[in-house]
C-alpha cells in the first residue's frame, strides 16, 4: 500500500478517530492491529518474514538479558571468593556466550535479508565468474519478491537487539509491544530507522488528543503530501523520460535529468518522512527526524549528517564503531603504525572502517554494482575531504571572503551539485553508462536545449514548470524559516485561526496541485523497494 | 469547554475546505459548451418535462439520427433521446432505470450498435455518459459496470479528484457557465444543418469473431425484462449510419434474438427501409454517412413516427396544454437553430460561425 | 582460528565478486522512480518462471519440436506489407508512410463519437490503409490495418485475393489460428489474416494484435 492510496488515507482517518475514542491502554494494540493489516495488504506471505524477525528477536533478547542477569548474580554470589581477574574472566566468558546468541540472531535475520535481497545479485556474479573459465554460468538465480520495508524494519530491530546486548536498556517483555516496535506501519515504507528507547517513549503511551499536537501533526502530513504529490509525482515523467533513453538524452539533458532527479528524490523521500513523522505527531509518538535541510550542507560530511540521518547514525553506531574497536582492526592499526609510519598508520583503521561502512551503505540501497560504486565514491570523497581539512582551515584563515554567507551559499550549491552527480549512479543503474553520461555533460555542449523549446518536450507543460518552480521556492523559504525552529509551531503560537487557515490551505494545495489521478502515473516512493 | 472549541474548530475547517473545494470543483468541471457539447446530454434530461411517450436510448446514432421535433410536429408524439457519445449497453440499461424513476414511456427504442462493445472502453466517454446522472442506485451500478482499470469510483463521487488539474486549462466557458450550461439540445437531439455527401465508404474489414459478448446479451435481456415489468414496448433499431460497419453476421444475431422474443427490430440500413424513409446519403448526412443531418433525421422521424403510431397506438398529444407549452419552446429553439446554422454556413462556411 | 578462516573466505569471495561484477550490465534500465517495479518485476519474473517451468515439464517433446518448427516458419513470414516500395508497419506513426505513398485515390474520414480522434481509410488501388488516433495524443495518427481487397495486390509472399487455401498453406505453412472463415498468422503485436469464402481467399488483412 502506498501513502497515496485512497484506502490508506481513509484507513488513516479512521485510525485517528478510533485511537482517540478507545481507552488509553488499548491504543497501542490498535496500532499493532493497524500495522498488521497494513503489512498484510502487501501479501499474507510477507507477514511470515516480519513475524520471523519479531519472534526471533523477542526470544533471543530475552535470553540474552536473562543470561546477563544470571551472570551478574553469579558474580555477586562469589564476590568475596573470586579474585578480580577471575571475575573478569568469568564476565568475559559470559559475554562471549551472550554474543553467540546475538550473532545467531543477526545471522538469521541478516541472512534472510541477504538471501532475499542479494541472492540474485550474488548468483549472477558467481555465474559471471564461472563464465570467465569458459563454462556457462548456469547456477540458478533466485528471484524473490522483496517483503515491503525489510531493509528498514530489519535494521531497526537488529539495532534494538544490539542495544539489549550492550545493556543499554532492558528488553521488551511483552511480545505484542515488541511486534509493534518492529512493524509500526508509518515507518515500514521508507523509515526512519528508529531507536527503541526513543520510539518507546510515545509508542505505548497511548497519548490522548491534544489540539496543538494534532493540528501540527496534520499540517506536517499535508506538507509531506504536498511535496510528494504536487512536486515529486509531477516531475517524475520527465525524470523517467530523460533516464530511459541515454542515447538521445545526453549533455545538458543529462544535467537536467540529474537536477530533476535531485528535486524528485528530495521531495519524494522527505515528503514521505514528513507524512510518517506527522502521523506520529498526531498519535503522540515522537519519531526521529531524518533530514535537516540537507541542501544547505557546505560539504559532503555535513551532507551525510543531514540526509537520511537515521541510516547514517545506525551505521555509525552498529557498524563503524564496532569495526573500529574490533580486535582485527586494532591489530591492523598496530601493524600499520609499525610498517607504514605513524601518519598513515593512525588513519588506516578509520579509512578501512569508512570504506567498509560505505560499501555496506551502497549495498543497502540496492543489490547492484552501481549502488556499491556510489557508496565507495562517497567514501573516497569523504576521506579526501578529511585529509584536506588542514588545507581548508588554512584557506579559510587566509581569505576573509571565504567566511561570508555568499561563500556558504556557494559551498551549499557545490555540495548539492556534487551529490547530484553521485546520484547519477542511481539513475542509470549501470556503472560505465553513468560515467559516460557524466562525461557528456562536459563534451556534448547542447546548451540550446534550455531555450529552443526542448524543455517543453520532456512531458512537462508550462503549468507544470510553474508549479515546480513555485514549489521549489516555497521549499527553500520554508527551509530558511525552519532554521529558527518549527514554522508550524510559530504560526500556532501566533494565532490559532491562522494555523487553521494554513491547514485548510495546505489541503487545498495538495488536492488542486497534486499530480494524481487520470493522466498521472502514481508512483511508489522511491525508497519503497527497500 | 476546550473540547467544544476544538470540535467547533475542526468542523469549521472541514466545512470551509468542503465549501472551497466544491466551488473549485464547479469551476474545473468541463462545461461542454464549445468543443465537445455532447457532454451535457445526460444532464439535460432533468430539465425536460419528463412526460414522454417514446424514449430513445443509445449512442450518437440515436441522438443524431432521429428528430423528436419532427415526431411532435407531425404526430404529436412527445419523445426524448437519452443518448450520449459511445453509450455502452449497460449504460443504456442504467439510464433507462434512471429515467423510469421519473416517468414511464410507452415505447423504448434502443439502437443496437453498442452490442459490439462488451467491455469498458474509454474514460472520457464514461464521464460524458455518467457524470450528468443524478445520484441513484442506477448511477452507482453504472459507475461500477463502466469503470476502466485506471479509474476510481471516488473520482465520480468527487469529480474534483478527476478535474483538479484543469486550473491550467480554464477557458472563458468555465466562468461563463459556472452556474449551469445553456440548453444545447432539443429533447436530447443534436442538430446539424450542414451536409457532406457519403463517398468512398470503405470495404468492411471482416472480423475473426462476430459473437457478441455475454455481458451484452445479459444487459439486453435485462432491458427487455425491465420494459416488460413496466409494460413498456421495447423496439430494437439499427440507425442508418454507414460507419462503424454493421456486419450481416451481427444483424442476423439480432434478428434471431428479436424473433425469439417477439421484439420488433428495424435495420434502417436495409434497402427497403432506406427506400421507405427516403434517406439520401448525398444530402442527408453531415459527415459523409456516419450521422444524418437535420434533414435526414426528419425523414427518418417522419417514417418512424408513422410506424410507432400505427404499431403501438400512440396518441396525438399535441393539444395537451402542458406539453404544448414545453414543445413550443423546444420547436422554436430548434427552428431558430436551423436558421442560425444555415446563416453561419453561408457566412463562414461552418455551422459554428467560426471565422 | 576458525573465525579467522571464515573471515578470510568471506573477504576473498567479496573481492572476487567485486572484480568480476564491475562493469557488468545491470538488466534494469528503468528510471529510479520506477524501481518500485523491481518488486513488481521480481514478482512477475517469479510468476512467469513458475509458469514456464510447469509448461516445460508437462509438454511432450514432440510438441516442443513442432513449436520450434512453427516459430522457425512464422519467423520467415513478413508482417509488414510493402506497398509501392513503402513498408507499412502497423502500430507505427502514419504520417511518414502516407507521405511516401503519395496521394490516395480516395480518403474516408471516420470521426469517433464526439470527435475525439479520427480514423482514416486511404485507398490505393486494391489496397486500403487504415489509421487510428493514438490513445494518448488524439492528433497523432498511427497505422492500424492494411486490407487487400481485390486480386490486384499480392502479399510479399505472393498470395492474393482469389488464391486457394492450399496455395496459402504452401507459401505460409500452418496457420497459428484458423477456422473455416479465416486463417491467421501471428507475431508479437501484429498479425496477417486471410479471410475465406469457401476455399478461396476473399480478403487479406494486416493488422495490430493487442
Amino acid at each position: 500500500m502506498l501513502f497515496t492510496d485512497s484506502l490508506f488515507i481513509f484507513g488513516l482517518i479512521l485510525l485517528f478517530l478510533l485511537y482517540f475514542l478507545i481507552p488509553q491502554k488499548y491504543r497501542w494494540m490498535l496500532l499493532l492491529a493497524a500495522s498488521i493489516a497494513f503489512y498484510a495488504y502487501s501479501g499474507w506471505t510477507n507477514l511470515l518474514y516480519i513475524a520471523a524477525t519479531a519472534v526471533s528477536t523477542f526470544f533471543i533478547t530475552r535470553k540474552i538479558e536473562k543470561m546477563a542477569g544470571a551472570a551478574k548474580d553469579e558474580v555477586s554470589a562469589h564476590k568475596s571468593e573470586w579474585s578480580r581477574d577471575e571475575k573478569k574472566a568469568f564476565k568475559e566468558r559470559a559475554k562471549k556466550k551472550r554474543r553467540r546468541w546475538l550473532t545467531l540472531l543477526l545471522i538469521f535475520n541478516f541472512g534472510m535479508l541477504a538471501v532475499i535481497k542479494y541472492g540474485a545479485f550474488t548468483m549472477q556474479n558467481v555465474n559471471s565468474i564461472i563464465g570467465w573459465f569458459g563454462e556457462h554460468g548456469t547456477l540458478p538465480v533466485p528471484n524473490f519478491l522483496l517483503p515491503m520495508g525489510i531493509s528498514f524494519y530489519l535494521f531497526q530491530t537488529m539495532g534494538y537487539a544490539i542495544d539489549v546486548y550492550r545493556e543499554k536498556y532492558p528488553c521488551e517483555k511483552n511480545f505484542g509491544r515488541l511486534a509493534l516496535f518492529v512493524s509500526f506501519f508509518p515507518q515500514l515504507i521508507q523509515g526512519p530507522i528508529s531507536r527503541y528507547d526513543d520510539l518507546a517513549k510515545g509508542l505505548y503511551a497511548g497519548n490522548g488528543f491534544d489540539a496543538e499536537r494534532v493540528q501540527l501533526g496534520v499540517q506536517r502530513i499535508l506538507w509531506g503530501y504536498f511535496k510528494k504529490v504536487a512536486l515529486a509525482d509531477r516531475i517524475l515523467p520527465a525524470v523517467t523520460l530523460l533516464i530511459s533513453d541515454p542515447e538521445q538524452y545526453q549533455g545538458m539533458y543529462a544535467l537536467l535529468g540529474m537536477l530533476y532527479y535531485t528535486l524528485q528524490l528530495y521531495a519524494d523521500f522527505t515528503g514521505g518522512i514528513d507524512i510518517t513523522i506527522g502521523i506520529g505527531q498526531v498519535l503522540g509518538i515522537p519519531i526521529a527526524e531524518n533530514f535537516q535541510r540537507p541542501f544547505f550542507s557546505k560539504n559532503i560530511t555535513e551532507y551525510w549528517r543531514r540526509w537520511h540521518i537515521t541510516l547514517g547514525t545506525w551505521f555509525k553506531d552498529y557498524l563503524f564503531y564496532p569495526i573500529s574497536v574490533a580486535q582485527p582492526m586494532l591489530k591492523l592499526s598496530k601493524w600499520s603504525r609499525e610498517k607504514l609510519g605513524k601518519n598513515i598508520g593512525k588513519y588506516l583503521p578509520v579509512y578501512v572502517s569508512t570504506i567498509v561502512v560505505w560499501f555496506v551503505t551502497g549495498l543497502w540501497h540496492g543489490a547492484a554494482w552501481n549502488f556499491i560504486v556510489w557508496g565507495l565514491m562517497n567514501a573516497v570523497i569523504i576521506l579526501i575531504s578529511e585529509r584536506c581539512t588542514p588545507l581548508y582551515s588554512r584557506f579559510h584563515k587566509k581569505f576573509a571572503w571565504s567566511n561570508t554567507h555568499a561563500y556558504d551559499g556557494f559551498q551549499a550549491i557545490r555540495t548539492t551539485l556534487m551529490m547530484g552527480c553521485l546520484r547519477m549512479f542511481d539513475c542509470y543503474r549501470d556503472v560505465p553508462l553513468t560515467f559516460k553520461m557524466f562525461g557528456t555533460m562536459f563534451y556534448k555542449w547542447n546548451v540550446h536545449v534550455f531555450w529552443d523549446g526542448s524543455l517543453m518536450q520532456l512531458k512537462l507543460t508550462a503549468a507544470d514548470y510553474g508549479v515546480l518552480l513555485a514549489g521549489t521556492v516555497i521549499l527553500f523559504i520554508a527551509s530558511l524559516l525552519g532554521r529558527k525552529g518549527s514554522v508550524r509551531k510559530r504560526i500556532w503560537d501566533r494565532s490559532r485561526v491562522l494555523s487553521c487557515c494554513m491547514t485548510v490551505t495546505l489541503l487545498l494545495i495538495v488536492l488542486i496541485f497534486g499530480a494524481y489521478g487520470i493522466g498521472y502515473d502514481s508512483s511508489q516512493f522511491i525508497y519503497n523497494q527497500f | 469547554m476546550a473540547n467544544k472549541k476544538v470540535l467547533f474548530s475542526g468542523l469549521a475547517m472541514v466545512l470551509t475546505a468542503g465549501v472551497l473545494l466544491a466551488a473549485y470543483q464547479r469551476l474545473v468541471q468541463p462545461k461542454y459548451m464549445s468543443d465537445v457539447v455532447e457532454g451535457n446530454l445526460i444532464a439535460d434530461y432533468y430539465n425536460s418535462g419528463k412526460d414522454h411517450d417514446v424514449l430513445f436510448i443509445g449512442d450518437c446514432e440515436c441522438y443524431e439520427n432521429f428528430s423528436p421535433v419532427k415526431l411532435w410536429e407531425q404526430y404529436g408524439i412527445s419523445s426524448y433521446i437519452r443518448g450520449s457519445a459511445q453509450q455502452l449497453i449497460w449504460q443504456s440499461y442504467y439510464l433507462l432505470e434512471d429515467t423510469l424513476r421519473y416517468e414511464k414511456p410507452k415505447v423504448v427504442v434502443f439502437n443496437v450498435l453498442s452490442m459490439k462493445y462488451g467491455e469498458p472502453q474509454n474514460e472520457a466517454y464514461n464521464r460524458m455518459s455518467i457524470e450528468g446522472m443524478k445520484w441513484s442506485g442506477a448511477k452507482i451500478n453504472n459507475i461500477k459496470a463502466s469503470m476502466t482499470e485506471e479509474e476510481s469510483a471516488l473520482s465520480y463521487v468527487f469529480p474534483v479528484l478527476r478535474y483538479h488539474s484543469r486550473w491550467s486549462e480554464l477557458t472563458a466557458d468555465d466562468f461563463r457557465y459556472y452556474f449551469g450550461a445553456e440548453p444545447n439540445f432539443f429533447s436530447g437531439y443534436y442538430l446539424r444543418a450542414d451536409a457532406k455527401a457519403a463517398e468512398n465508404v470503405p470495404n468492411p474489414t471482416p472480423l475473426t469473431d462476430y459473437a457478441f459478448s455475454d455481458t451484452c446479451w445479459d444487459y439486453l435481456g435485462k432491458m427487455m425484462q425491465l420494459c416488460a415489468e413496466n409494460h413498456i414496448q421495447l423496439v430494437l433499431v439499427k440507425a442508418p449510419s454507414l460507419y462503424p460497419f454493421w456486419y450481416d453476421e451481427w444483424d442476423q444475431q439480432i434478428t434471431d434474438y428479436a424473433s425469439k422474443y417477439h421484439l420488433p427490430y428495424l435495420n434502417f440500413l436495409n434497402e427497403d427501409k432506406l427506400e421507405a424513409t427516403g434517406i439520401d446519403f448525398e444530402t442527408d448526412t453531415y459527415d459523409g454517412g456516419l450521422h444524418l443531418n437535420v434533414y435526414g433525421a426528419e425523414k427518418l422521424a417522419d417514417w418512424f413516427g408513422g410506424y410507432l403510431t400505427e404499431k403501438f397506438d400512440l396518441q396525438d398529444r399535441s393539444h395537451e396544454p402542458q406539453l404544448q407549452a414545453e414543445w413550443n419552446d423546444i420547436c422554436a429553439r430548434y427552428h431558430a437553430e436551423v436558421d442560425r446554422q444555415l446563416q453561419n454556413l453561408e457566412q463562414y462556411g461552418n455551422v459554428k460561425g467560426e471565422a | 582460528m576458525n573465525k579467522k578462516l571464515l573471515a578470510a573466505a568471506v573477504c576473498s569471495a567479496a573481492l572476487l565478486t567485486m572484480l568480476c561484477g564491475c562493469g557488468a550490465d545491470n538488466n534494469s534500465s528503468t528510471a529510479p522512480a520506477s524501481s518500485e517495479s523491481s518488486a513488481a518485476e521480481s514478482s512477475a519474473a517469479e510468476e512467469s518462471a513458475a509458469e514456464s517451468s510447469e509448461e516445460a515439464s508437462s509438454e511432450a517433446e514432440s510438441s516442443e519440436e513442432s513449436a520450434a518448427e512453427q516459430t522457425a516458419e512464422t519467423a520467415q513470414i513478413t508482417f509488414d506489407y510493402v506497398l509501392n516500395g513503402t513498408t507499412i508497419v502497423v502500430g507505427e506513426e502514419a504520417a511518414p508512410v502516407l507521405e511516401a505513398l503519395g496521394e490516395a485515390e480516395s480518403v474516408f474520414e471516420a470521426p469517433s463519437c464526439a470527435f475525439t480522434g479520427v480514423s482514416y481509410y486511404y485507398t490505393y488501388g486494391g489496397v486500403q490503409v487504415v489509421t487510428y488516433p493514438d490513445e494518448h495524443d488524439q492528433s497523432l495518427n498511427r497505422l492500424y490495418e492494411v486490407d487487400l481487397v481485390d486480386d490486384t495486390a499480392a502479399t510479399n509472399e505472393g498470395i492474393k485475393v482469389g488464391d486457394t487455401y492450399d496455395d496459402l498453406l504452401a507459401k505460409y505453412g500452418t496457420p497459428d489460428q484458423e477456422t473455416p472463415a479465416y486463417a491467421m498468422y501471428q507475431t508479437e503485436g501484429k498479425a496477417v489474416r486471410f479471410f475465406l469464402e469457401g476455399e478461396n481467399i476473399k480478403q487479406i488483412v494486416y493488422t495490430i494484435v493487442m
